[in-house]
């Protein structure tokens, strides 16, 4: 279910309306069956995948701990997923045919967590703990890799092999992805470590637990949640207040501005742009990187305000993940703004893991490439995205190896450190939008030829650019000092009203409708 | 003890309400049929006392005009129902004024009235002219055209999808967010967009169906079979009113710099519906060898020359279907 759809505010006011009424445990039931209507609404099949990393981290969870639980309660528990799957498609709820294969493997991941959770508890605790903890990842990275990065890996190997002479003429299953995976994936990624480390108690409640995973808000599109932030909330019983349906349709309104107003309108001349860069100069190639710049913003930070919102109405915050990201005034302050839950993951979990900034500037460049590539490639599985990541590794790397860059980034004059950023930031989003390197390069070509005939056909696109940005940066200039754009709580009432009747008219009467979440991709 | 409700909540809704109020309590004549897109028969035809108004109202954008009721006597009424062609770029220039001026200059006394409406195909052109049929018209001038049947559709479907109760058109049941969707539709959609960009997403379900179809060779040809169903139909019923009609085919260039006129078969249609009460006027005949620069603006429309010529003809006609008071033997 898209938030977007227009039966989804019928669906959260339902549940939001039930859910004030129930007792904590039934509250709990209430947002775990949601979340599970929410997600499979587009595929039953996947929840599956849903449930299986929900009870692998559970149990892990519970045995890093030392926690032990019956095998056959394991064994039946990890048998779930996989009849999940195949009651969801005997049922024909999806049509289509799946090869055997899925369920041979669905069947034999199973098996092999139910024999490796029997092994490793005949280990001393700290190997024990070790083992859980590389079981989870295994199963959650793994899980990752078959759906997100099998079909990317296959078909560069087959050049390779057809490059070299040595074949490469074989076919693998091709395997849907399933929407969201890396953002609960990484969720679950951070749930295990976190208890490994000992900076969490693991959840030894089911219920709780696959509430934090499935939670519907945040499940598709983030914010990536941490156990120490969610899973703590969802355990305390929250107390009803009317602040919390105040805050929640202030997120709300703000979200469906950005993503329908803003994020969708700019999606005409971005899409336009970059599926004809061939035949396009320099003046519709800066409009395009600028129309996708505000899309992008506009459609992942407004997902994000939706979730806030969302979520804000059962009494649950969830994390910041946008903080002004164009005002950047380098690129670690980029990655300070952008994507912060995201951003933050990949420096907690790999970044300083690998060593961080420890061992000196060609150790933390090092470590920056890899972060970033890696950090580029979870996007999606395209060299194009690896790209991305190693443009912005470069960014970094660069900031910090040339002083005068460093300074400009750390209290130099903003006037110039923010545009400076916003040109870099740009030409980030020619890579991550292009679909392959040949568009790419087309659309740098294109930079270099600006002819007057086209420059004034390209103004009607211009203004509507200008016509739809407007209203966002308006509002960031209202909320320039607060956290976001949602924090308008500073305006007097009066002005506050008129803020709600300027962004609802803009949203009720907007034309353009049907655009994906960028973000589901990933 | 917060309020379930804040002030700031009550600005919007207190804005909305009033404005909605006052629409539909001081400009309702304006709104009454404008989201039936010209499918009510009698938008822009205001009764008021001792005649009609033709205004720009009710969804239908005809310039203004008036006429008495009854009818003075002795003097010949002409509506003149078409679509831009007929419309012209101004109401002096286009050709049911000319026709006017042609009239009296001949001695008639005579008024003719141009209700010419953008993208009008013939289904809404027939309700028009079925409309007119309550005034007491002496001749209705109907002019044909083929490139329209599409926005009779698109248009027909935004009305049944405005009338649907489905929750996606609730915010558009308020006068106010639909005249303000309208406004961003037509002013800020239409008017910035370069056509190719608009062609890839279009707006909203009919303007979507209707882009993804308007190249189909098969939408178009059962367009065009819909378009000399109407108009056969519209003949039918306003000479069984015992009202005669004059029928004029467009003529097309084809291409931006074309020099051939062409009638894609118009000619022939129209000339099978010609009797001694319909009588039609060929555009390709009538202009054929005149320069192109000078008797149209670009592949379909005509210049004030090309409305002037026109307006001859049809005067011409008009003589021949309706003679002056003292003419004849």
């Amino acid at each position: 279910m898209s938030f977007t759809a227009w039966y989804y505010p019928f669906f959260l006011a339902i549940v939001v309306a039930a859910y004030w009424r129930l007792p904590h445990r039934a509250r709990l039931w209430l947002l775990l069956a949601a979340s599970y209507v929410f997600y499979g609404a587009w595929d039953v099949r996947f929840l599956s995948l849903i449930m299986a990393s929900t009870l692998s981290d559970f149990f892990a969870g519970t045995a890093i701990a030392g926690e032990r639980r019956p095998l056959a309660h394991v064994a039946a528990a990890a048998a779930l997923p996989v009849l999940a799957f195949a009651l969801a498609h005997s049922l024909q709820i999806v049509p289509g045919e799946l090869p055997g294969a899925f369920f041979a493997i669905a069947a034999a991941v199973a098996v092999a967590f139910v024999a490796a959770y029997g092994w490793l508890w005949r280990l001393d605790e700290a190997r024990r703990r070790k083992g859980f903890l590389l079981l989870s990842i295994v199963a959650n990275l793994g899980t990752l890799f078959f759906f997100k990065y099998l079909g990317f890996f296959v078909d560069n190997a087959k050049r390779l092999l057809t490059a070299a002479g040595l074949g490469g003429d074989f076919t693998v299953v091709e395997v849907l992805l399933p929407v969201g995976i890396s953002f609960y994936t990484f969720q679950s990624i951070s749930y295990i470590v976190d208890v490994y480390r000992r900076q969490v108690t693991p959840s030894g409640d089911l219920l709780t637990f696959a509430t934090y995973i499935a939670f519907f808000p945040q499940l598709v599109a983030g914010p990536i949640e941490r156990a120490g932030h969610l899973l703590t909330q969802l355990q305390q019983p929250a107390r009803f207040s009317p602040e919390h349906l105040h805050e929640g349709a202030r997120l709300l309104l703000i979200g469906y501005f950005k993503k329908v107003f803003v994020a969708n309108n700019c999606a005409l001349v971005a899409d336009y742009v970059f599926s004809t860069p061939g035949t396009l100069d320099g003046t519709w190639i800066l409009l395009g990187a600028i129309a996708f710049a505000a899309q992008i913003y506009g459609d992942f930070s407004g997902y994000t305000d939706i979730a806030r919102g969302s979520a804000r109405l059962v009494g649950i915050d969830l994390m910041h993940n946008f903080r002004f990201p164009y005002l950047a005034t380098g690129p670690s302050d980029f990655w300070r703004r952008w994507h912060i839950s995201l951003s933050s993951w990949i420096r907690d979990y790999v970044y300083i893991p690998l060593g961080g900034n420890r061992g000196g500037t060609a150790a933390s460049i090092r470590n920056a490439y890899i972060t970033m590539v890696l950090a580029g490639l979870w996007h999606g599985a395209t060299w194009m995205f690896a790209l991305w990541g190693f443009y912005h590794a470069t960014l970094l790397a660069l900031y910090r190896v040339v002083p005068a860059l460093g300074r400009l980034q750390d209290g130099g004059p903003r006037a110039v450190a923010v545009p400076l950023m916003f040109v870099f930031t740009l030409l980030g989003w020619l890579m991550f939008r292009s679909p392959d390197l040949d568009t790419f390069l087309a659309c740098i070509a294109a930079l270099g030829h600006w002819t007057a005939p086209t420059m004034k056909a390209a103004g009607g696109a211009a203004a509507w650019l200008a016509i739809h940005v407007g209203p966002l940066l308006v509002l960031q200039y209202i909320t320039r000092r607060q956290q976001d754009e949602a924090a308008l709580d500073h305006r007097p009432p009066l002005l506050r009203g008129l803020d709600y009747t300027v962004l609802f008219l803009l949203v009720a009467t907007t034309a353009v409708v049907d655009v994906e979440f960028i973000y589901f991709q990933f | 003890m917060k309020t379930f409700v804040t002030r700031a909540f009550w600005v919007p809704v207190a804005v909305l309400v009033f404005a909605e109020a006052v629409i539909r309590l001081f400009f309702a004549e304006g709104f009454t049929g404008r989201f039936d897109y010209g499918y009510l028969p009698a938008a822009g035809f205001v009764e008021v006392q001792g005649g009609v108004e033709l205004r720009r109202t009710g969804g239908r954008k005809f310039y203004p005009q008036a006429f008495a009721m009854p009818k003075p006597e002795g003097r010949l009424r002409i509506f003149t129902v078409g679509d831009s062609v007929t419309r012209g770029d101004d109401l002096a220039e286009a050709y049911p004024a000319q026709l006017e001026r042609a009239l009296e200059a001949r001695g008639h006394d005579a008024e003719s009235f141009n209700l010419g409406l953008t993208a009008y195909g013939a289904t809404r052109k027939r309700i028009v002219a079925l409309q007119c049929l309550r005034y007491e018209p002496d001749l209705i001038v109907l002019h044909v055209n083929e490139a329209n049947e599409g926005y009779d559709e698109r248009d027909w479907n935004r009305a049944q999808s405005y009338r649907s109760w489905h929750p996606r058109n609730w915010f558009l049941k308020s006068y106010a967010l639909h005249r303000l969707y309208e406004v961003r539709t037509d002013s800020i959609f239409w008017k910035y967009l370069p056509e190719p960009i608009r062609t890839m997403r279009s707006v909203r379900t009919p303007d979507a169906a209707f882009a993804a179809v308007m190249d189909d060779p098969a939408t178009l040809a059962e367009w065009n079979r819909r378009t000399r169903e109407r108009t056969a139909q519209t003949v039918q019923e306003v000479t069984a009113a015992g009202v005669p009609m004059i029928l004029v085919s467009t003529a097309y260039f084809r291409g931006k710099k074309g020099t051939v006129l062409l009638d894609d078969g118009l000619d022939a249609f129209v000339a099978g519906l010609a009797g001694p009460r319909v009588r039609w006027i060929s555009t390709r005949e009538l202009m054929a060898g005149l320069p192109r620069e000078e008797y149209f603006t670009d592949s379909m429309h005509l210049s004030p020359a090309g409305h002037r010529r026109l307006a001859e003809r049809l005067a011409t006609l008009v003589q021949e279907l309706v003679p002056a008071p003292g003419d004849g033997p």
